[in-house]
């Protein structure tokens, strides 16, 4: 009886504790998010009033929330694809490296090691007009006539803030993808190279059926933290010049934090919370068809 | 809060009476006369400790009460943040805190420091938390959003103590809300306008009198990129654009924000303050200067590369210490309208202030006195001379105070700052504290205005139109 109990019981009990501790760390931030976003909530500790759905309507009024969600999306789109492309250029180089491969591998997780206020001080410091190198390497070599106004400049802006977090971000996709690479048995490509695959073929049919549900996953999750990144754009631009660069974490925080108006803040984390959740949703069912398409 | 206000001022009032009977006031450092401690002083005596206390009390008759109820024996542990996060200064506050609890070795003084930045989401995320320090260092816009969280000691307590006149009045005055005195200023500063001397020598022009000759003296000495005129910071990170422009509009008597509390942008003395602002900016500012911030204005400055700069006594010290040779060649004068007035000036202070929660408000304010005992007061002003300026009269008024080759050399400019210390009030700020005034300076939302202008080219008016249906909006939020 006790064994049947235990048999039957016990692994519930041994995973209860760290499924409280998930539940309060995931599920109490999201319930008292969507709470706060249905009330006047203030970071002054103001008398809580039920504002019903107030807030949703002031940020859905708001114009300028539909422009931090494009730009969002423009930054997560230049991103993410440079990432994934580059990462997996990267990854398919130093997997036929086979010198220095201990080398080559620490030197690309370098972006990795700064903290993100070093990477943008130094960006920044890099790319000014006045005293930054880039310009004045490009002057130098006859290049350009005038600096070029990497972060005054709107058209410009977006894309540099996005290559930056190109160089940051690519490190993740290569050495992810150079892992899953690296389970790919050798003889398969043997088999194919005696059938005649040609090296196109070879890439298409056995390397990135094996790579895509890795690549996936990080696409997922590479979605996620761009489409939430605050600070590199934060520390950059502050979201301009004008309104070239604002996204929705910083339209979030300029309401949170500098208005101190937390209900309406919530309810733009709920929308964007909405928004990932079903891309998120979308991801995983292509996802789970290439993991059928694998094991099959 | 009501009840412990009520218990302060009970304890201010007994503390002037006595102070009326022939003891006489002292100046920090020196005992301020009073009777024994009274109301929560007295009930804190009656707990542990009580007989030291009273032994305490006894000695602290006639003597300090704020002292005496520190020195009462108990074990007492109070939090203090503060900002000031780099060496020189750093280390003095290290050094300041030791020696207060060698003085009072039954206190401890826990320290933080964290910088400015942080600061907004350090007390919002302690007041939720109930984790707040007993005495801090503080903003003016932060003070105002303190002070509707209801987290304000006031500070009536100790200058009814100390004495009215023991601080500047200006200062004091920009730092209370409806009589209640919410912070004490620590240092202070306002803003001048400062420029090469011998750039203007060498291209024959004078010193700028009025908008009109500023403007054509940037246009005459712009030669980018070895020379510039007068750097227009608009980055959104940084609130330049909101400091120009507020002395700009004061220096011609216009407000940014009005007496009730709205967005005053659209006013014209501003929009032909904004198009002052854009027209510099067309004529001789770094292109790039749109994403400048604080650090890389003064950068332009402080090498040699821009003629013009608006900024505090602290520009002396960025020059001393980037381009020492440069010292003897730059100015200030104080900031003009458009025909040469100067009806007002932009101040600015950092302040020290207690937290209501604090079980020793009496040593909250002793501590906070420390501060300002006279020769350490002048030792931390000295630190970064012309750039932190008394807020005590004695301090402003005393030689010690400008025995100090930095400040003697820049006598004529630290002068002014102090007028402007004497007459000016906070951005925004013209009519009183307000919640209002955050607004101006945490949206980005002049710098946008600035940006329309001269990357859109957008009319001054309409981009004023609009900055100023945000700053309303954002205000409406804030006031909430």
């Amino acid at each position: 009886m006790i064994k049947k109990f235990v048999n039957r019981h016990m692994c519930g009990v041994f995973i209860a504790p760290a499924f409280l501790v998930t539940i309060l760390l995931l599920a109490y931030p999201i319930c008292i998010s969507v709470f706060y976003s249905f009330t006047n909530k203030s970071l002054l500790g103001k008398p809580l009033k039920f504002t019903g759905f107030g807030n949703y309507q002031s940020v859905l009024s708001n114009p300028e929330f539909y422009q931090a969600l494009w730009n969002t999306m423009v930054y997560t789109v230049i991103s993410l694809s440079l990432q994934l492309m580059l990462g997996f250029i990267l990854a398919l180089a130093l997997n036929r490296i086979t010198r220095f491969k201990g080398l080559f591998r620490t030197l690309i997780l370098i972006p990795w090691a700064f903290p993100m206020i070093i990477v943008t001080f130094t960006w920044s410091y890099l790319l000014n007009d006045l005293y930054g190198i880039v310009n004045g390497k490009l002057l130098q070599w006859g290049l350009i006539a005038q600096p070029i106004q990497f972060l005054a400049d709107p058209r410009y802006a977006m894309v540099t803030v996005s290559l930056v977090n190109v160089w940051f971000g690519v490190p993740l996709f290569a050495v992810n993808i150079l892992a899953s690479l690296q389970t790919i048995p050798r003889d398969l490509y043997e088999a194919a190279m005696i059938d005649g695959a040609s090296a196109w073929m070879r890439f298409r049919f056995i390397t990135l059926p094996f790579v895509r549900v890795i690549a996936g996953l990080l696409i997922i999750l590479r979605t996620i933290w761009i489409f939430n990144s605050f600070d590199l754009i934060f520390l950059m631009t502050g979201g301009g010049p004008g309104t070239a660069t604002v996204t929705v974490p910083i339209f979030a925080y300029r309401m949170g934090w500098t208005l101190y108006s937390l209900g309406r803040s919530s309810a733009v984390t709920i929308l964007l919370l909405l928004f990932l959740a079903g891309a998120c949703f979308l991801y995983f069912r292509i996802l789970d068809r290439w993991e059928r398409e694998v094991s099959q | 809060m009501k009840k412990r206000i009520a218990i302060m001022l009970a304890f201010a009032v007994s503390t002037s009476i006595m102070a009326g009977c022939g003891n006489q006031k002292g100046s920090a450092g020196q005992p301020v006369s009073t009777g024994s401690g009274a109301g929560e002083a007295s009930e804190k005596a009656d707990a542990p400790g009580k007989e030291d206390a009273g032994e305490k009390s006894g000695e602290a008759e006639g003597t300090d009460p704020m002292a005496g109820v520190t020195d009462d024996g108990t074990e007492k542990t109070i939090t203090y943040w503060h900002t000031f996060t780099e060496g020189a200064r750093k280390d003095y506050i290290d050094q300041m805190v030791a020696d207060y609890m060698e003085a009072h070795p039954n206190v401890t003084v826990n320290v933080e420091v964290y910088p400015w930045n942080v600061f907004t989401q350090k007390w919002t995320a302690g007041l939720a938390a109930g984790a707040l320090p007993d005495v801090s260092s503080v903003n003016p816009d932060n003070l105002f959003a303190i002070q509707q969280a209801g987290a304000v000691l006031p500070m009536n307590p100790l200058i009814d103590a100390l004495g009215e006149d023991y601080f500047l009045k200006k200062p004091l005055e920009n730092f209370t809300y409806e009589d209640v005195i919410l912070g004490i200023p620590y240092y202070l500063h306002s803003y001048v306008m400062w420029y090469r001397k011998d750039v203007l020598e060498e291209k024959g022009l004078e010193v700028p009198k009025n908008w009109e000759e500023l403007l054509a003296a940037v246009k005459e000495i712009a030669d980018p990129p070895n020379q510039y005129g007068f750097t227009i910071a608009m980055s959104k990170n940084d609130q330049m654009c909101a400091q120009l422009l507020s002395c700009f509009a004061k220096a011609e008597g216009a407000a940014l924000i009005t007496e009730e509390d709205q967005g005053n942008l659209t006013d014209p003395k501003v929009v032909k303050a904004l198009q002052l602002m854009a027209d510099l900016y067309k004529a001789g500012s770094p292109e790039g200067s749109i994403n400048y911030g604080l650090s890389e204005q003064n950068d332009v400055f402080f090498q040699g590369k821009s003629t013009f700069a608006f900024g505090s006594g602290f520009h002396i010290n960025g020059v001393k210490q980037n381009s020492p040779e440069l010292l003897d060649k730059i100015a200030a004068v104080p900031f003009m309208g458009p025909d040469g007035e100067t009806l007002g000036d932009t101040a600015f202070v950092i302040g020290l202030m207690g937290w209501n929660q604090t079980e020793y408000p009496e040593t909250v304010y002793d501590f906070i006195r420390f501060h300002f005992e006279n020769e350490r007061y002048i030792e931390f002003l000295h630190l970064i001379p012309g750039g932190q300026l008394p807020a005590t009269t004695e301090a402003a008024n005393s030689d010690a105070f400008f025995d100090n080759d930095t400040i003697r050399q820049f006598q004529e400019e630290i002068t002014y700052i102090q007028k402007g210390i004497e007459k000016g009030t906070f951005m925004g700020m013209d009519f009183g504290l307000t919640p209002a005034a955050a607004a101006l300076t945490s949206q980005g939302i002049i710098e946008e205005c600035l940006q329309d202008m001269v990357l859109n080219g957008t009319p001054a008016e309409e981009a004023a139109a609009k900055a100023n249906e945000k700053l309303n909006a954002a205000i409406e939020i804030l006031m909430e």
